[in-house]
């Protein structure tokens, strides 16, 4: 049994364990104790046996030695044989001489040859000794005895033992019973403890108690137990209202960061910009010689074309990485600053914006970098300075071109400030580029103060007015429009001015360029008559004349033309808007008179009065297609984007082409979007649907398509409507946009033949064509374009 | 056969002093006698006898009042023929029983014997044995003889040789008349026998 292994033991085994090696090591020393002490005894014991057996001999065998009688000291001794362990005695007489020996076969040998001293030893487990035979004092002889003393002790140790055994068993059986009940004593009431300490464990119930003992150091213990779990009991619901309150915190707090963790994540996995964190390396003298990438998003891939950089070094990835990178990344790990910067990585090929901040506690040295990949951008941007640099120059080259050219030249903006001038124009009006530059025209040329009737400015204005709402060029008659010398007085000058619109892509007015020449020197010498010379020059400056005076009665006839038009168009609405109450009466009065007379009037009386208001209706019809056409020439053309796929379906559906009498197939394209004006656009396109419809309303399967196709050449949109319908000799395609020009009698098709005059009239007002193809029968095709920019009128 | 018993003894160690100073004696006597074997073995056997003598004052206690005085010797008397010539003188010179010396005595007639503790009687005096004991009745003297039949007539040790040992008869009733105090010792190797009625 080990140390070691006795800690284990149940505490119970262990007192009792105690015990009985107790009671067996003191059970053994008093053994050995008591054992030595009876063997120390027994061997005194047997001395003082052996000395008492010898003096009864020696005083019994006085008379033998003294008469000498051989015989009685052989009986004498011979008595000798009830002691088992005397071995050997012997006689000597007074002279030494050996007189008698016992055993009676004991041989002469085995006796001492002669007498010793006086007294008792042991000798090889044999007790040996001599006595004096005496009587009064007086030696006779000597007695000599050999006692085998190991026999008995033998026998005695050998006979003891069982009985130490038995006795120590018996011993060791009540120590055991005993110890049972003792050790409970102690045992008990601890084991209860255990046992309660053990429940508490279990259980985490910390409301059991112990139950005490008794008042001994046991009870005191458990007193203390139970105590100290009030303690636990207390602080534990202490602790778990604290852990509870705090777990809730935490969960909360958990659940938040989570949430924002898994934004955090989905915006790094997700945003479109590289992202990275590096950590920063560092040589012994604290540069910044490398870094390596911790952690990647999915996009930094395609901003650095790096593939699995996560965890590798930048140099290890890009062996020639700039020096400035590793400068810029060490600076901000350093000192924390954030830096936004665009720079170049040669190795990659690559420009990047970047915007770098320290990331995490500064002693990690940890940078993230988000940036993005602007090498596209870069170049595009070089491009385009390049592309601005060429044409500034180009600027400059047209400038001069413009400023050296023999013309006199006056550039102005829509608000007529003068942008520049060519320095002929300069020269003639004797100003300054730089004086005019950027000022009103009329600021830099004003009236002459001094002639009441000056009317160039104004002639001038209106001109320019003209060409701001036309957008077309307009020559005006010779002006006289004097010029200011830089002294302030004015210079008499005539002049032939053409003002001519410079459109943008778009269509819109961005530069009126004014054109004159200088005709002084004509005027005079016109109004002085000096005809005298003749030849070539006579003869151009009389065309030239000729030409300015032609062009002086155009403009007047123009000007009497517009006025004609305006009366006209002024009139045809009034005729038509009075036309159309007679007719309505007509319509309104046959209506009831068909009502009034419905029993009296026969079939034929009601086809009468049914042929009235048709040509009533037919007439306001066209009164109305009229009073449209009309409106079409004066109306402002206002454009905007249209999606035609919508407007055709729009048309189809709601302007009752559906209801033709017969079913119509369409085959209808997808149209691009264009920009037009949206309420002649669908006019545009309800005219030639409706014909269209019309038109094939006689066939046996009605077919119309709608389609368009782009012509690269003239950079136009066409749209075209095709019909299996009637068709038309192509003979008489030009008569088709006329205006009352119909191919078919209103018998044979309805209609006022004003459709496609509208038609025309709105494209070509959007800078479109019309055109149309077609035979007899075969169906017709009616195109139009639109330009890809439409101009704008 | 009795001279041959010291010769069969003879490989002892050597003797003691008083043994040698016998042999001495003998010796002498051997040289000095013209004698047989049978004086020779009567010497023998009468120096035995006075060693005899010598031990039985051992064996036997006087009352005080056997001494005149403290001091005084304890007589060994011989009446009668002296068989021991001067082997008792030899025997018992320079020994002593206690505080008594020692001293032999020698007797013609009983009427001379005066103070005297041990008394060997000689066969001389078998004629008036009954008067010599008649006389010592009384006295608390210790009688021996080696004369055949003494002991019933009331000596109260006689030594018998037979076999060539010698061996004691002992009348106890005659040694209990006399008061004397015979050690039980003395009574073991020896034959005990009362007087003839």
């Amino acid at each position: 049994m080990t140390v070691p292994s006795l800690q284990h033991l149940p505490i119970q085994r262990k007192l009792m364990l105690i015990m009985l090696v107790i009671t067996l090591v003191v059970m053994g020393l008093m053994r050995g104790a008591f054992f030595a002490y009876e063997y120390t005894i027994s061997r005194q014991a047997l001395v003082r046996q052996l000395t008492t057996l010898g003096e009864i001999l020696a005083a019994n065998s006085t008379a033998a030695l003294a008469f000498e009688n051989k015989d009685d000291a052989q009986e004498i001794l011979s008595a000798l044989k009830a002691e088992r362990y005397l071995v050997a005695a012997a006689l000597y007489d007074g002279d030494g001489r050996l007189f008698s020996s016992y055993p009676a076969t004991l041989p002469a040998a085995a006796c001492p040859p002669g007498p010793g001293p006086d007294g008792y030893r042991f000798v090889d487990s044999h007790l040996v000794g001599f006595q004096s035979v005496l009587q009064r004092d007086r030696k006779l002889g000597t007695l000599y005895l050999k006692f085998d003393s190991g026999t008995p002790m033998r026998e005695f140790i050998w006979g003891s033992v069982p009985i130490a055994i038995g006795v120590m068993a018996l011993v060791l059986l009540v120590a055991y019973l005993v110890s049972r009940r003792l050790q409970r004593q102690i045992s008990q009431p601890i084991l209860a403890l255990a046992g309660t300490a053990r429940t508490i464990t279990e259980h985490r119930d910390y409301s059991v108690r112990a139950v005490k003992p008794g008042n001994d150091e046991l009870g005191q213990l458990t007193e203390s137990f139970n105590q100290m779990l009030d303690e636990i009991q207390k602080l534990n619901a202490d602790l778990e209202k604290r852990v509870a309150e705090r777990t809730a915190q935490l969960e909360t707090a958990n659940a938040e960061l989570q949430r924002s963790r898994t934004d955090l994540r989905s915006l790094f996995e997700s945003i479109d910009e590289g992202y990275c964190i590096i950590e920063m390396l560092f040589d012994k003298d604290n540069r910044p010689v490398d870094y390596r990438f911790l952690s990647i998003n999915p996009a930094f891939e395609k901003h650095t074309g790096l593939s699995g950089a996560q965890g590798r070094r930048m140099r290890e990835l890009a062996p020639e990485h700039e020096a400035h990178w590793f400068e810029t990344y060490g600076r901000i790990a350093l000192t924390g600053e954030p830096a936004r910067f665009q720079n170049h990585a040669e190795q990659l090929h690559r420009w990047f914006d970047v915007y770098a901040f320290r990331y995490g506690n500064p002693e990690n040295r940890q940078v993230a970098i988000l940036f993005t990949d602007i090498t596209g951008r870069r170049q595009a941007e070089e491009k385009i300075r390049e592309l601005n640099q060429r044409l500034s120059t180009q600027n400059r080259q047209l400038g001069a071109i413009f400023e050296s050219l023999p013309g006199l030249c006056l550039v102005l903006t829509p608000d007529l400030v003068i942008v520049t001038a060519t320095d002929a124009y300069l020269k003639a009006t004797m100003t300054e580029r730089e004086n005019i530059r950027n000022r009103n025209l009329f600021e830099v040329f004003p009236d002459n103060p001094n002639d009441p009737a000056a009317d160039g400015p104004r002639n001038l204005r209106a001109s320019l007015d003209r060409v701001r709402q036309t957008a077309a060029p307009d020559t005006m008659a010779i002006q006289k429009y004097d010029v200011r010398r830089p002294d302030g007085s004015f210079e008499e000058r005539f002049w032939s001015p053409i003002n001519s619109p410079v459109l943008g892509a778009d269509g819109r007015l961005e530069y009126i360029v004014h054109r004159v020449e200088d005709v002084t020197e004509f005027v005079h010498r016109k109004n002085a008559g000096t005809e005298s010379e003749m030849g070539l020059r006579t003869r151009l400056e009389r065309m030239e004349a000729e030409v300015f005076r032609s062009a002086q009665q155009i403009q007047a006839a123009n000007r009497q033309l517009e006025v004609a038009n305006k009366e006209l168009e002024a009139f045809s609405y009034s005729v038509s808007h009075d036309l159309r109450a007679p007719l309505r009466h007509i319509d309104g009065f046959a209506g009831l008179l068909r009502k009034s007379t419905a029993t009296v009037l026969d079939d034929q009386g009601r086809r009468y009065l049914d042929t009235i208001s048709g040509a009533a209706r037919q007439m306001g019809r066209l009164i109305d297609d009229l009073l449209s056409f009309s409106r079409m020439g004066r109306a402002q053309v206002q454009p905007v984007e249209i999606d035609q796929d919508a407007l055709v379906a729009a048309i189809i559906h709601e302007g009752g082409l559906m209801k033709a009498p017969r079913p119509v197939e369409w085959i209808i394209a997808p149209l691009p979007r264009v920009r037009a004006d949206p309420a002649m656009l669908r006019q545009v396109w309800f005219n030639l649907l409706d014909n269209a419809v019309k038109y094939s309303g006689k066939s046996p399967a009605p077919r119309i398509e709608v389609g368009h196709q782009h012509d690269a050449a003239t950079c136009e949109q066409v749209f075209f409507v095709r019909d299996n319908g009637a068709g038309f000799d192509m003979r008489y395609v030009d008569k088709l946009f006329g205006v009352f020009q119909r191919l078919h009698g209103p018998a044979e098709f309805e209609g006022t033949g004003i459709g496609l005059a509208n038609v025309r009239r709105i494209v070509t007002r959007h800078g479109g064509r019309t055109w149309a193809e077609g035979r007899v029968g075969a169906g017709a095709t009616f195109f139009f374009s639109l330009p890809d920019q439409p101009v704008q009128t | 056969m009795a001279l041959l018993n010291p010769i069969a003894t003879a490989a002892c160690p050597p003797p003691p002093m008083r043994r040698s100073r016998r042999l001495a004696v003998l010796a002498l006597l051997l040289a000095g006698a013209t004698a047989a074997w049978a004086q020779t073995a009567a010497f023998r056997e009468y120096q035995l006898k006075a060693v005899f003598l010598f031990n039985f004052a051992q064996f036997v206690e006087w009352p005080s009042s056997a001494y005149p005085e403290p001091g005084a010797p304890l007589v060994i008397g011989v009446l009668g023929e002296d068989p021991f010539g001067t082997t008792l003188d030899d025997t018992v010179r320079d020994e002593m029983i206690g505080p008594h010396p020692l001293v032999v005595q020698r007797y013609r007639r009983a009427e001379e014997i005066g103070h005297c503790h041990i008394l060997f009687i000689s066969q001389s005096e078998t004629g008036r044995l009954e008067q010599v004991l008649a006389r010592l009745r009384g006295r608390q003297i210790l009688t021996v003889s080696d004369a055949p039949g003494y002991a019933v007539r009331g000596v109260m040790i006689r030594f018998i040789t037979e076999r060539g040992r010698i061996r004691l008869r002992i009348n106890l009733d005659a040694a209990k008349a006399t008061g004397l105090v015979i050690s039980s010792k003395l009574l073991r190797p020896a034959e005990i026998i009362t007087s003839e009625k």
